[in-house]
């Protein structure tokens, strides 16, 4: 089943088109990677997926609604969740106060229920805390609740990171270079990650540099160069593609 | 003994800040308690709006002016109770608090300031200005003094209860604000807004509502004031007053409650009574606000939560527990 789509999407910055005319179909549950050379267009896609850009011509379809005009808290509150290639934690926030904003879409209370603290809230933020606890030991962040953001490693807050797009209950989750600048001990964990991420009936779509990891985890792979699609398959097909070929390493002779 | 210490400190200070008229009924230092307690509110009011939200403001003294004149207004031009102008106060200001809030969405850092400098000046110039309502530079004189439970606060000490009673109820507001999903929102915006829109976050209504909170605490001191002094004037509520406010949150700390209220108490009592060294005293004012940013950059409150967190826990402060404290045991 189709999750996401976008339909003749483009962005363009004056002159420069990021993304051109891109149409790509996304099925649930699988785990889906952008690549292509550096300016290529894939954290512009992203943007574009979970509503930071809006395109200049073309849609982008969500679970079969048309999502093109919603902004990004709307989209995440529709199942879009995303992490950020430079990461972007609330840096003197603790870990748990972290993944609880992560949460915010999935509560209900508002500024009359916070100060009077009525016993639906308390055990909304209840149910709230035990559900980031749950996910903060899944991406190996129990123990650290109460540290501040900035206190923690790369890789942790890394980690952090894809925990708090897990807290807004996403149903497609956005890594943008999560494996950037992590150990290979760490990478390993990653690639684990974000194969069980995928085992939560979550579907993943990735953009990575790193073409061991793309390689071993994606379903599918579509390859994005100068803002165009020029290729889409198995990482088998996208390997033994010329054009794909062509774009990283330049024309032969 | 670790869950008890933050319901004990609270008793404790209640205790402290009600039986301090047994002490003394001093007429000054009464009346240099209730300014104490009104800074507090307005330096907490601009906390939720600049230590929570992240959105700079030097136009506070706007929504202080505008509560002080609307229940002044309301209470002696038509009779009104005064707990009528109080709730006004309160409403009409954070009515101008969303009036400025739309507009300053899209500014942040310099242009916001600047923009919150311009709206308190036209505030300024609207009071001294329409003569027909405000009486303007002249003032309003004979601002009634409340009545509660058939006693009449119109003295400095028994005002005093009134003033800790707002104040503990606005402490009381503010801290369950922070420690809520709409505390949180309004932490991240301040962290991060890009990152919280990914959370789901309307930043937009957050930061409107933000302004409409701290104008809203805002116009309850500016009634809070209008009834202890009687009388009020557009000197009051100039752009000096709004710099005052940010100097009592910047020195208390910016962000921390505590601190909030800590602040106004120094800057108000401070001045005072370095008085015996003259104009030396602006000096050293100025010289302090310098010191804390610079050596105490969390002000007095992230000092204080220090000191207390080595004493009750022996180990390094966090500046922010998650929730309502029930996290802090868990590890």
């Amino acid at each position: 089943m189709e999750i996401l789509r976008t339909e003749e999407a483009s962005i363009y910055f004056g002159g420069l088109h990021a993304v051109e005319k891109v149409t790509q179909s996304f099925q649930q549950g699988q785990i889906f990677s952008i690549i292509g050379p550096n300016g290529a267009g894939k954290t512009t896609y992203f943007n574009l997926v979970s509503g930071y850009y809006m395109p200049t011509s073309g849609s982008v379809f969500f679970k079969g609604h048309d999502v093109t005009h919603l902004k990004a808290y709307e989209r995440t509150k529709m199942g879009i969740g995303r992490t950020f290639q430079n990461i972007m934690l609330f840096r003197e926030l603790t870990v748990l106060d972290n993944a609880m904003v992560g949460m915010h879409s999935r509560m209900k209370s508002g500024i009359m229920n916070a100060v009077v603290r009525p016993p639906h809230t308390r055990q909304e933020e209840h149910e709230g805390r035990e559900r980031v606890r749950e996910i903060l030991d899944f991406v190996g962040l129990s123990g650290f609740e109460n540290d501040l953001a900035r206190n923690l490693s790369y890789g942790a807050q890394k980690r952090l990171e894809i925990a708090r797009a897990l807290c807004t209950s996403p149903e497609l989750i956005l890594l943008d270079e999560p494996a950037a600048g992590l150990t290979t001990q760490e990478l390993a964990g990653l690639i684990e990650m974000i194969r069980k991420i995928r085992e939560r009936g979550i579907t993943v779509l990735l953009v990575e540099h790193r073409m061991d990891v793309v390689m071993s985890i994606s379903d599918r792979i579509m390859v994005l160069s100068f803002g165009q699609k020029i290729a889409e398959g198995t990482p088998d097909e996208v390997r033994a593609n010329p054009a794909v070929i062509e774009a990283y390493l330049g024309k032969e002779g | 003994m670790r869950s008890m210490y933050p319901r004990i400190r609270t008793i404790v200070l209640l205790a402290a800040l009600y039986s301090l008229p047994l002490f003394t009924k001093d007429p000054y230092v009464m009346h240099l308690s209730n300014m104490a307690m009104i800074y507090a509110i307005l330096s907490l009011s601009l906390n939720v709006l600049t230590g929570f939200t992240g959105q700079f403001s030097v136009g506070h003294a706007a929504f202080y002016g505008i509560g002080a004149y609307a229940s002044a207004l309301l209470t002696t031009k038509l009779g009104a109770p005064i707990w009528v102008g109080f709730i006004a106060a309160g409403v009409v200001a954070a009515a101008a608090g969303a009036v400025l809030g739309i507009p300053s969405l899209r500014l942040r850092g310099l242009y916001l300031a600047v923009t919150t400098l311009g709206f308190g000046e036209i505030v300024y110039q609207l009071i001294v200005n329409w003569v027909s309502l405000t009486n303007g530079p002249r003032g309003l004189i004979g601002v009634p003094a409340p009545v509660i439970f058939g006693r009449m606060l119109d003295t400095y000490d028994s005002y005093y209860y009134l003033s800790a009673t707002l104040l503990v109820a606005t402490i009381f507001v503010v801290t369950r604000i922070y420690y809520s999903r709409v505390g949180r929102a309004m932490l991240a915006i301040r962290e991060n807004e890009l990152a919280a829109e990914a959370m789901g976050i309307n930043s937009t209504y957050y930061k409107v509502m933000a302004f409409v909170v701290a104008a809203f605490f805002a116009g309850v001191a500016g009634a809070l004031y209008a009834h202890e002094i009687r009388f009020i004037s557009p000197e009051s509520f100039v752009s000096q007053e709004s710099i005052t406010i940010l100097c009592m949150m910047v020195v208390g700390g910016v962000g921390s409650i505590a601190g909030s209220v800590l602040g106004a108490f120094v800057l108000t009592f401070a001045p005072e009574y370095l008085r015996a060294v003259g104009d030396l005293r602006l000096v050293l004012y100025g010289a302090t606000i310098v010191l804390m940013v610079t050596y105490a950059p969390h002000g007095l409150g992230g000092t204080i939560t220090s000191l207390e967190h080595r004493l009750t826990h022996g180990r390094r402060p966090k500046l922010k527990a998650g929730g309502d404290g029930t996290t802090a045991a868990g590890v």
